[in-house]
């Protein structure tokens, strides 16, 4: 597939309302409203945008501005690409006091001066060449200020001297840079080109295309042999055939069945899903839609968790423009309902979304039965997870053999990883299953930039499937990504989460805030995770504060496997993974935060400590 | 009746079709240690102590909450299920306030029961000393949530027998407690017909007859059989 | 403590209304509606609390009551699931709220550092979580080595409390919110402080200075606020 940067322009066939599509017009603007962005003041930025090109001479007026989904890159956010002659070109705002977000600080005669050199510029050079310090306001014009051209992606350009006030810089991203070159979207196709608000640009791009084509065309059987034929696994972390779960909610006994799509992403450092529904949530619909379908649902939900207003909001009006074109809703076949979360990470478990949808304490149950066989109102229940859901569209419209052939053997498809934390750059990459760590973290992501002060950088680990998910250390890098490859290092792919660790962190801590969080998100039902993941997080608090004795870590060790083999939940037998794997790949950490082990001890050692510790012994480690 | 046969601990045993493998295990005539689970109510697999190991499974199932199945066999007694019921009875141990010398229910404590069962003469994981609250408030009976290990027996029996549900459970992880209503006191709670058999279905000294001091908590003679008889006996045949 | 004994803090709720139900005396029609817009249906609970507390910035013990009454619900039944979601709040929202972001990116980059820091300048601890009601364990008087070496207070100190500052400001984790890209973050009245300078602690000091963060424990004003860039609806939003 060629890409032109990052965001390849949809190529998909338009359907029906190519002509005059409202994506292609002679010149925009798109400017990326989804969370990262907003926090860095899109909203904002937008409103000025308008408001300029409202003022500003009838030049300007050839211009689209319009908020889009994100456009990937969002440690540089607030984000906005261009479409014009020898465009695409994607620019960053930022401001030079990194407390203020860029967006909020632009002021009129800005925004002006970027409506009119984005309606008129004859390429993006000159774009790039925007002056924005130029219209600063109240400021004196900086004499002879340097034309930023294209810096480095991702790479800030130095700010240029600040006479008072906050000074904005203006950077193009190089698309082909490798973040954006190597990326391959199918989930994420049209996130970032269309307005997420708008329906009529979802349609033109042939969205719900092949909902009709199921409800005119197809058997439920071909929809489901189809998604088979793909390969397709889920994206929500246990990578569960698609296909065979379809099958088994649909050759239930005849009755009530019910879809639902587990929008409750959770993990810390994941915000793929929520990309998706800020970005694209007709596409999502869609395939919730064939989903129901291929199962026989006439009714199903979207759990979204509550802290992700901005997709709540989206998905809403997205819902209600589906209902008002006939497309879902009554004489379709189809009801969807949005249920919303309160903040409980347990609730990304099927069987306690399944509670928490029903209005009770979202605690898990043992299963079998799996919901596929008893769920929702104990009818057969199908549970997808949104990328899952969302690349379903795709497959039916391009065969699932152009699926199965992108990928590797076992693991089909492309994954989107939400790429964090130390890292140089942050934000969404999309790769094709089996791309290496590597790439995804040192060419794409660019590594882990030196401390100041510090001679060292570099990649120290890789943390991917949050809470319950693991490190894979540096050497690994080369692992290709996909379910079985990352399982066997003891981690998980989970649901795309990918934490990047650099040198300064201690891989003891790591493993305590990971197990202090499942602390603080454990229902309570079960006693191992309710009470077990207590204790590990205390024997983890001892080593850190330099009291336990090298035999503990084998009680550790102990403690983890019991909650892992005894909990009720995915969330509990998870729970040990990210200790259980730092100390498979960094145990020489975790002996080193140990104390000499005291004669007493060696002498009488018991398989965990004996009761609350007394502090450090004289002459011990801090 | 259809019936179907499995092997638990290298015995075969035949059961009725629908059985519970507790159920099973119990047929055979062996027994599983269990906590949350009480004849009659709905099993709700919370305190992980009757997993047991089946054939072909890598997960360890819970007995109450498993159907038996044809040709299982079922493993309840290997040396890792027993070493893990032990550390689970010690994690029961230490995150409440458990002193069986003071408790009223001693000598008739079902967790106290366990730990001479299981071996367990005291616990390897730090005592975490929770605070927690005493309510006295009712009449007849009171709660000392310091014994509580959250089985969830007293909600259902309310719930499920009485049709009060005058308790659940509140909070979430290690903050989780028992609740009467809106979180009050247990005496202002109108829903409460003072039945007496969340008491009854306590297996600790958490809730327990005020005039009983210690060691003084006893079962009731025959609730447990009645109970029994209502949930594992198959139903009688049509005449 | 033994309740029903002693005055316990929390105010008895009122006795059930004379008249349950919708038009009841004393019913609040607010709770009616709410309730009527959910077509009366239990699994509507979660939904009916979300917009009390979008109402009243929290979930009184009488509103609770008459939800429970209206949806034919066990009160114990609509206290345990109002208890268990971390989002919704039984008392009173403080003047201001500060929810630190405790996600992985965020911790990857010091987030530790930065609740040290909020620890010591509004004297509140970051534990417990809100809707716990036993306080935390005090077994274990362990220096958290996450929080600076400080030494935690020994078995003989009072419990840590509720997190509550006398200048009215409360202190929070909040889980990943998803904006990762521009981690560390707090989140102050519903508004996202982003890019904290952790590394550089004058920065650091200087910044929270700005977002009007008291510089010690005791009730003083708030200094000038920065603008923040995003809205309350994250439901983190302190008192207005």
């Amino acid at each position: 597939m060629a890409t032109v940067g990052a965001l390849p322009r949809p190529r998909e066939p338009a359907g029906e309302l190519a002509q005059g599509s409202p994506v292609t017009p002679g010149r925009q603007l798109r400017c990326c409203t989804a969370s990262g962005c907003r926090a860095g003041g899109a909203g904002p930025l937008i409103e000025a945008l308008r408001q300029a090109q409202a003022v500003a001479d009838p030049a300007a007026n050839g211009l689209v501005i319009k908020s889009v989904g994100c456009l990937r890159l969002c440690s540089r956010g607030p984000l906005l690409a261009w479409d014009g002659p020898g465009g695409p070109a994607l620019f960053a705002l930022g401001s030079t006091d990194p407390g203020t977000a860029p967006g909020a600080a632009i002021g009129p005669e800005q925004a002006r001066a970027l409506v009119l050199a984005a309606a008129t510029a004859p390429g993006p050079d000159t774009l790039a060449a925007l002056d924005l310090e130029a219209w600063r306001p109240q400021a004196l014009l900086p004499e002879g200020s340097p034309s930023p051209g294209p810096s480095p992606v991702g790479v800030a350009s130095a700010p240029p001297p600040s006479p008072g006030g906050i000074g904005l810089t203006w950077d193009q991203m190089d698309l082909d840079h490798p973040f954006f070159a190597l990326q391959q979207p199918l989930v994420l196709l049209h996130c970032g080109w269309i307005d997420p608000d708008s329906i009529e640009e979802a349609l033109a791009l042939g969205t719900y295309g092949q909902w009709r084509r199921c409800r005119s065309d197809l058997s439920p059987e071909a929809v489901r042999a189809m998604v088979h034929r793909s390969g397709l696994r889920g994206r929500g972390g246990a990578g569960y055939p698609t296909g065979l779960k379809w099958d088994t909610v649909a050759l239930q006994p005849p009755g009530p069945r019910f879809v639902v799509c587990n929008a409750d992403e959770g993990d810390p450092g994941a915000f793929m899903d929520r990309s998706v529904l800020e970005g694209d949530p007709h596409r999502l619909l869609e395939g919730l839609a064939i989903a129901a379908f291929a199962v026989g649902a006439e009714s199903g939900f979207l759990y979204v968790r509550a802290e992700y207003p901005l997709a709540i909001e989206r998905l809403r009006r997205a819902l209600k423009q589906a209902h008002q074109k006939g497309i879902l809703g009554p004489g379709t076949g189809l009801e969807l309902e949005l249920r919303v979360g309160a903040g409980a990470y347990v609730c990304g478990e099927e069987t306690a979304l399944l509670q928490s949808i029903q209005g009770q304490r979202g605690q898990p149950r043992p299963r079998p039965p799996y919901p596929a066989q008893s769920g929702l109102w104990g009818a057969p229940t199908l549970i997808n997870n949104v990328e899952t859901l969302a690349v379903v569209p795709a497959i039916l419209r391009r065969g699932a053999e152009w699926f199965a052939a992108i990928g590797t053997d076992t693991s089909k498809g492309t994954k989107v990883f939400s790429l964090s934390g130390a890292v140089r750059r942050t934000g969404l990459v999309e790769v094709p299953m089996g791309t290496s760590l590597r790439t995804v973290v040192e060419t794409m992501g660019g590594g882990v930039p030196a401390a100041p002060g510090s001679p060292g950088g570099g990649v120290k680990a890789v943390q991917t499937g949050g809470p319950s998910g693991g490190c894979i250390p540096a050497h690994l890098l080369d692992t290709p990504v996909d379910y079985e490859s990352l399982q066997a290092l003891g981690s998980a792919m989970g649901s795309g989460g990918m934490v990047v660790v650099g040198e300064a962190m201690a891989m003891p801590e790591l493993a305590r805030h990971f197990m202090h969080f499942s602390v603080e998100e454990s229902c309570g039902k079960c006693l191992p995770c309710r009470a077990g993941t207590v204790q590990l997080e205390q024997l983890l608090d001892r080593l850190l504060a330099g009291l336990a004795e090298p035999g503990e870590l084998d009680q550790l060790e102990q403690l983890c496997r019991m909650v892992k083999a005894t909990s009720l939940c995915g969330l509990g037998q998870a729970a040990p993974n990210p200790v259980l794997s730092a100390l498979r790949h960094f145990r020489a950490e975790f002996l080193a935060a140990c104390r000499a082990e005291s004669p007493r001890a060696a002498f009488a050692r018991e398989p965990f400590p004996a009761g609350p510790a007394l502090g450090p012994l004289p002459g011990g480690r801090p | 009746m259809a019936a179907l046969t499995l092997r638990i601990d290298g015995q075969a045993v035949a059961v009725p079709a629908g059985s519970s493998l507790l159920a099973a295990t119990r047929l055979a005539g062996l027994a599983l240690p269990v906590l949350c689970h009480l004849d009659g109510l709905t099993p709700v697999g919370a305190c992980r102590l009757c997993l047991v190991a089946i054939e072909g499974q890598s997960k360890l199932q819970p007995a109450c909450t498993s159907e038996a199945l044809e040709g299982q066999v079922v493993a309840t007694n290997t040396a890792e299920l027993r070493e893990l019921r032990r550390m689970a009875v010690e994690l029961f141990f230490a995150e409440g306030n458990h002193v069986c010398a003071y408790c009223v229910a001693s000598g008739a404590c079902e967790l106290q029961a366990m730990a001479v069962t299981l071996g367990m003469d005291h616990s390897r994981f730090p005592y975490q000393y929770p605070l927690r609250d005493v309510d006295a408030s009712h009449p007849l009976f009171s709660l000392d949530a310091n014994r509580c290990i959250l089985c969830s027996r007293c909600v259902r029996v309310c719930a499920e027998l009485e049709g009060a549900h005058v308790w659940d459970i509140a909070g979430r992880g290690r903050h989780c407690r028992l609740v009467a209503g809106l979180d009050q006191p247990w005496g202002e709670v109108d829903a409460c017909t003072s039945c007496g058999q969340c008491v009854e279905a306590c297996p600790t000294g958490a809730l327990f007859h005020k005039d009983d001091s210690t060691a003084e908590k006893h079962p009731h003679p025959i609730r447990a059989l009645q109970l029994r008889r209502v949930h594992d006996l198959p139903p009688r045949p049509d005449p | 403590m033994v309740r029903g004994e002693m005055a316990s803090g929390e105010p008895v709720p009122p006795r059930p209304l004379a008249q349950a139900g919708p038009g009841g005396v004393g019913a609040d029609s607010r709770i009616s509606q709410l309730v009527a817009d959910q077509q009366r249906r239990a699994e509507g609970l979660i939904e009916v609390l979300h917009r009390l507390q979008a109402l009243d910035g929290y979930l009184a013990k009488a509103s609770l009551r008459q939800v429970a009454e209206e949806l034919g619900l066990p009160l114990s039944r609509v206290y345990g699931v109002a208890s268990f979601y971390h989002l919704f709040r039984l008392e009173p929202p403080q003047g201001h709220r500060c929810a630190v972001c405790l996600g992985s990116a965020c911790f990857v980059l010091g987030a530790s550092r930065l609740v040290a820091r909020l620890e010591q300048r509004l004297g509140l601890s970051l534990e417990p979580l809100a809707g716990s009601a036993n306080g935390p364990p005090v077994g274990l008087g362990l220096p958290r080595a996450s929080q600076g070496g400080q030494p935690a207070p020994g078995p003989g100190a009072p419990p840590l409390g509720p997190a509550r500052h006398p200048g009215g400001w409360s202190l929070e984790p909040v889980s990943c919110l998803g904006a990762c890209g521009q981690a560390p973050l707090l989140v102050l009245d519903g508004a996202l402080a982003l890019r904290l300078p952790i590394a550089d602690p004058a920065a650091l000091e200087a910044r929270l200075d700005r977002l009007g963060l008291p510089r010690s424990p005791g009730p003083q004003a708030p200094g000038a606020k920065e603008p923040g860039a995003w809205g309350p609806e994250l439901g983190l939003a302190g008192k207005r």
